[in-house]
């Protein structure tokens, strides 16, 4: 139990001698610590003395600072872990009424109850409790977000950068996390100098279970996907590992493909992920459509089926999450697969150059 | 409301139009959003075989 310091402001000089006697007890078992100050001049300078001081337990009327001016000064401290009693006669109540609306926690009468004083003074630390709980789950929410902060910035830094010109592919990604932190994930790399492979993945859930699946993820399929494996051979292995390796029944939707310009082919898998929207070079439009794939960390052993489509110079394959297509606005009308689509032929001219 | 991607310079004279697709289409999702709280995270990957 933490000694409770308590400063008695108060110029009858008697008194130091009746606290210290009648609390005497709590003194002794280390409950309490008490100061003592004559004028609220010298109750400031002893606060400074002592800064861990609680509670204050202030008369009104005193010579040099008197306890409403003293209150009026403790405000200005704006110290929550401070809280003030008045003690003042009972024909006082006007001074009383100032002072507790100068921020004065309680007040307790003259001549002094010692009885009711215990009381008021084992409440007055029990509300400091309460604040003091209180700003130690403030601290400890500061001490989360930061660390949500730098989470994000890894998030972002595992994400891919702008690869190099090479001369036969332009690739490009974005992530916009709903919170600090996302649950989705995109990554693209170089297998050998003539394929590409590139992912686009959907953790389920949300927050730090879902994003650390993602790095989870993300890192199995570039590690897996850099020795060259198929993309049905990537998804398997990539699977199995997620399975053994996941807890809370989470799952990722993926769709992992393999750029080839030797043979201008695009083998991919879509392990329950949205499908993608394929714009040819001669304006025409397709939707891939849905396999009998699932998605990835639910069943162990499943065999992925992979695919392969012509991918020739001037095709361009949008990828995105059920983010886009699942965004709301104010009126609660969906985006919706169709608006993308039509984005998608808008832009079909623009990006055909 | 969410900063635009929309019409960053740098980015719409760049000349890499998987770059110009991505972000547009963010942009359009995020303009259609307007002050709606977004609820998941919004991603977009473009190939373009060039």
């Amino acid at each position: 139990m933490a000694t409770e310091k308590i400063l008695v402001v108060d110029d009858e000089t008697d008194l130091q001698f009746v606290i210290n006697q009648k609390f005497r007890k709590q003194i002794r078992n280390g409950q309490y610590e008490f100061h003592f100050a004559f004028n609220g001049l010298e109750a400031l300078a002893k606060l400074i003395e002592v800064p861990d001081i609680a509670v204050i337990l202030s008369d009104i009327n005193m010579p040099e600072m008197d306890g409403l001016t003293l209150l009026s000064k403790v405000r200005e401290l704006k110290n929550p872990l401070l809280k003030t009693v008045i003690c003042s006669a009972y024909g006082d109540m006007e001074n009383i009424r100032t002072a507790m609306n100068r921020g004065a926690f309680d007040f307790v009468t003259k001549p002094v109850d010692f009885n009711d004083l215990e009381v008021t003074l084992e409440k007055t630390i029990a509300e400091l409790n309460v604040v003091r709980e209180g700003l130690a789950y403030h601290d400890k929410l500061l001490s989360i977000e930061h660390d949500l902060l730098v989470a994000r910035e890894i998030q972002r830094a595992i994400l891919p950068k702008r690869i190099p010109d090479l001369g036969w592919a332009d690739i490009y990604g974005s992530m916009d996390a709903a919170k600090q932190i996302g649950g989705d994930f995109y990554d693209y790399f170089l297998m050998d100098d003539h394929r590409m492979g590139f992912v686009i993945g959907d953790v389920s859930g949300k927050g730090i279970p879902a994003a650390i699946f993602m790095a989870v993820s993300r890192t199995l399929i570039r590690a897996t996907g850099l020795k060259g494996m198929s993309p049905s051979e990537c998804m398997n292995y990539v699977n199995h590992l997620l399975c053994t390796e996941s807890v809370n029944s989470m799952f990722v939707t993926v769709f992992y493909g393999m750029m080839d310009k030797e043979n201008d082919t695009l083998h991919f898998v879509n392990a329950g992920h949205n499908p993608p929207v394929l714009l040819r070079k001669d304006g025409t439009m397709e939707v891939f459509p849905m396999t009998c794939n699932i998605v990835l960390g639910i069943l162990d052993g499943f065999s992925f089926t992979a695919h392969s489509i012509p991918f020739r110079e001037g095709d361009v394959l949008v990828l995105y999450t059920d983010g886009v297509t699942e965004a709301f606005n104010s009126g609660q009308e969906e985006y919706g697969f169709e608006t993308l689509r039509n984005s998608c032929g808008k832009k079909s001219s623009m990006i055909r150059k | 409301m969410r900063e635009k991607v929309l019409n960053d310079p740098e980015v719409m004279t760049a000349g890499n139009t998987s770059e110009i697709t991505c972000r547009t289409m963010t942009d359009d999702v995020v303009r259609f959003a307007g002050d709606e709280e977004q609820s998941d995270d919004i991603t977009v990957l473009v190939v373009k075989r060039t």
